[in-house]
């Protein structure tokens, strides 16, 4: 893996996600979620994987605004691309993978029953979705809080989400 | 080690609620005890647990335990039953294409409804997976018949079960106040505190609360009060004060929330009591005197077995704590060479009828401001006070559990939402289409801003709802085998018109509650399927869906005479005086609350009998 693909990735992550980059991955964070999820993407996704990034490179090469990336990502450059930037977004937020061919079969108004067929990624990524931090609350089964938090409302968003949201 | 010829003083079949308390007060007393358990034993500590359920797509009740409800592990693939020597059943298997498929579901389902709850075989037993709810029941739920003309009434009263009562919440170490919970004549001793502090309502509670205050149905006051739990608001027995995990189903990462292998522990810590995991009780001998001479088992080394050992643990007193479903597949298959052709226990024709649950209406919906969900205990309150009324004679009552899990149970959120808004779908209801358009797909500060509205906002109410007794609701045994060569349980189930008022009124209320708060409802049916039912609600077709609340109840009733109940008020059979037959199949009725304390009082009150029985001169086979 290379550092700048990694760094990439992570700030494609940031503005897809609305989580700051630096929520995604805290300097210092020993922790090996962004790393699967870098790795899952880059496996799963293959020469996808290769484009996205070269999209979104080139996008901010070009000084484009973020809804423009994000046009150049969901809008300009085919539905491989859109789908498996729409599943890196589910890992960060869910923990699991979604395969982008499962994604795109679902992507209707009027969905069949049960959700979409996925994996997850590990305990770690269940853990820290970030659905989780949106919610201004924690992964089911890991609290980090003390007995009668729930008494009292939590922290602000941005406490958890960083600047960028 | 199965093979020992040992007479033990007990022999207790499954390692759950009934059997870990009854040992552990059989082992205190000095008594020897075998517990046979047909799943796995206890784990050194709850680690795979844990690894399993965070690793698992559906985290369903079952989800932690053993064995695995997928193969491989991780996949979305159900594990075929019947290649389980103790296999158990799972929610994933009511859907209407694989309720009745014996390759799916465990159960084999005859219908005409699904049976909807679902139970461990494992050391710690379903407990496992319980919320920690422990209600008393109300002293009208012992005598439906005689104050309602409905059901049955029990063979005792509130009176005769409030000491156990006052037992079983120090045995689970349960928080609450007791000034709370004197409500619809419950009482207390004089100076009656629980065990610990009341656990804190959360801020959903609060909202309910504030917007039902002065709220009226059917003349009855609607009061949200405090649920009595088997969690910790202080340390207690060892274990941690709850850490608000939002996970007591299916497993408290931290255990601050009881679970049966506290009292199994403790029941192997005194010596006396010895466990067989992966041991499936498959046979009662009686003797030619009436009374039980051994109980056979099988045992197996692979979860998809075959048998590889077997023999007969014998004992002077035999209990069968395997619950309302496997307790009387036991005892019908226990037939003596045709001298029981019916099973053992069973003169009163009653074995294996009057299966119950509390069916759950379930209706979800968005407040007006955030209540901040998927924080807390998954429960801290609900409303107690429409248990009981004069309406009981014309309708099933129910409590209503308000719950800080969001729409977890509902709808399995936050999984669903953030793929509704992410792959703009509206599996949800929260990311409508516009009009002529698709659902929105969001992205950054957008998607950030509606996941955090919709999330926060999130709230259901539970209507737990009394089911009565039928004998056309029965547990028998299939004609599929298991590895083992033993019968696979048979359902037959419907919901009775009595119950079905019950969720009439369930969904009035709810209805009513939303509207008070101003929230907007979100509550779905599905199409027809094995779990719903139709209704005509003023005038109108209504569909409603029920959910299982886990609280497998009545298969083996006790009552006042032989031939109208299979135990006495002890939990003794009627027909063989050495054969306790305990757990929640002893109910009579359901009645309006979760069945778990009243569970370990009643084993608490059966390990007394048991040792009194022991220490008569005759050892135990008289009474």
């Amino acid at each position: 893996m290379a550092s700048d693909s990694m760094s990439q990735f992570v700030n494609l992550s940031a503005l897809l996600t609305g989580i700051s980059a630096d929520k995604l991955v805290p300097p210092l964070s020993p922790s090996p979620v962004p790393q699967l999820i870098f790795t899952t993407a880059q496996q799963r996704g293959g020469a996808t994987f290769v484009t996205l990034l070269g999209v979104y490179a080139d996008a901010v090469a070009q000084g484009r605004t973020d809804a423009q990336i994000a046009a150049a990502v969901f809008s300009d450059n085919g539905a491989d691309v859109c789908y498996l930037a729409r599943s890196i977004m589910l890992a960060w937020y869910l923990g699991s993978w979604y395969d982008p061919k499962v994604l795109q079969a679902y992507n209707s108004a009027t969905p069949p029953p049960g959700p979409p067929a996925s994996t997850v990624l590990s305990s770690e990524a269940y853990t820290q979705g970030w659905a989780w931090n949106v919610a201004q609350a924690h992964a089911m089964g890991y609290s980090n809080y003390t007995f009668g938090y729930w008494g009292k409302p939590p922290p602000a968003l941005s406490d958890f989400t960083g600047a960028a949201s | 080690m199965s093979s020992a010829p040992t007479v033990y003083d007990a022999v207790i079949v499954g390692a759950g609620a009934s059997g870990s308390i009854i040992a552990k007060q059989l082992g205190l007393a000095g008594k020897k005890v075998l517990v046979l358990e047909a799943g796995a034993g206890v784990p050194p500590n709850i680690n795979a647990f844990m690894q399993r359920f965070y690793t698992s797509v559906a985290k369903t009740p079952e989800s932690p335990y053993t064995p695995d409800l997928f193969t491989p592990p991780g996949s979305g693939d159900l594990t075929d039953p019947s290649t389980l020597a103790a296999g158990r059943p799972t929610v994933l298997t009511l859907r209407a294409d694989n309720w009745q498929d014996p390759h799916q579901a465990y159960l084999i389902q005859q219908g005409p409804k699904a049976f909807a709850s679902t139970y461990e075989r494992v050391a710690g037993g379903t407990m496992r997976h319980w919320l920690g709810t422990s209600l008393r029941f109300l002293p009208s739920d012992f005598e439906m018949q005689t104050k309602y003309r409905q059901e049955v009434d029990w063979p005792l009263s509130y009176a005769d079960l409030d000491p156990w009562y006052g037992a079983a919440e120090s045995e689970i170490g349960v928080s609450a106040n007791a000034a709370e919970q004197s409500f619809l004549g419950i009482t207390f001793p004089p100076g009656y505190s629980y065990p610990m502090q009341a656990i804190p309502h959360s801020l959903v509670d609060d909202a309910v609360d504030a917007a039902t205050r002065g709220m009226t149905w059917e003349g009855l006051p609607v009061n949200v009060t405090g649920t009595p739990a088997g969690r910790n608001s202080q340390p207690y027995q060892n274990r941690r004060v709850c850490a608000g995990n939002t996970n007591c189903i299916p497993i408290c990462p931290i255990q601050a929330k009881y679970d049966p292998s506290v009292s199994l522990n403790a029941a192997l810590d005194t010596g006396n009591v010895t466990l067989w995991p992966q041991t499936v009780a498959s046979h009662v001998r009686i003797a030619d005197d009436g009374t039980v001479s051994g109980i056979d088992y099988l045992q197996y080394q692979q979860v998809s077995g075959p048998a590889t050992g077997g023999g007969t643990a014998v004992g002077k007193i035999y209990v069968i704590a395997a619950h309302a479903i496997e307790t009387p597949r036991l005892l019908l298959m226990s037939t003596n060479d045709g001298r029981y052709p019916h099973g053992v226990a069973n003169s009163s024709g009653l074995v294996g009828q009057n299966l119950m649950d509390h069916p759950l209406y379930l209706a979800w919906a968005l407040a007006p401001q955030p209540v901040w969900p998927y924080r807390g205990p998954l429960a801290t309150a609900g409303i107690e006070s429409l248990r009981d009324g004069d309406f009981r004679s014309e309708r099933a009552a129910f409590r209503i559990e308000i719950g800080n899990e969001g729409w977890n149970f509902a709808i399995g959120d936050p999984d669903t939402t953030t793929v509704d808004f992410i792959n703009g779908m509206n599996a949800s209801g929260l990311n409508p289409p516009p009009a002529g358009g698709a659902p929105a797909a969001l992205w950054g500060s957008a998607l950030v801003a509606a996941l955090n509205d919709g999330l926060s906002r999130q709230f259901r109410l539970g209507f737990l709802v009394e089911q009565s007794p039928e004998s056309s609701n029965y547990v028998s045994l299939s004609d599929e085998l298991d590895p083992l060569g033993l019968p696979r349980p048979a359902i037959h189930y419907d919901l009775s018109d009595y119950t079905k008022k019950g969720f009439v009124a369930a969904k009035q209320v709810a209805d009513a509650i939303f509207a008070r708060m101003g929230a907007t409802q979100f509550t779905t049916v599905p199409a027809e399927g094995p779990t719903t039912f139709d209704y005509v609600v003023d005038g109108q077709p209504t569909r409603f869906r029920y959910f299982g609340a886990g609280h497998i109840v009545g298969t083996y009733r006790m009552g006042s005479e032989k031939n109208n109940s299979v135990v006495d008020a002890d939990q003794r059979s009627w027909d063989h005086p050495n054969l306790f037959l305990v757990g929640s199949g002893t109910f009579p009725t359901v009645t309006t609350a979760n069945p778990t304390l009243t569970i370990a009082a009643l084993s608490l009150k059966t390990a007394k009998a048991i040792v009194e029985q022991l220490n008569q001169p005759s050892g135990g086979a008289d009474r």
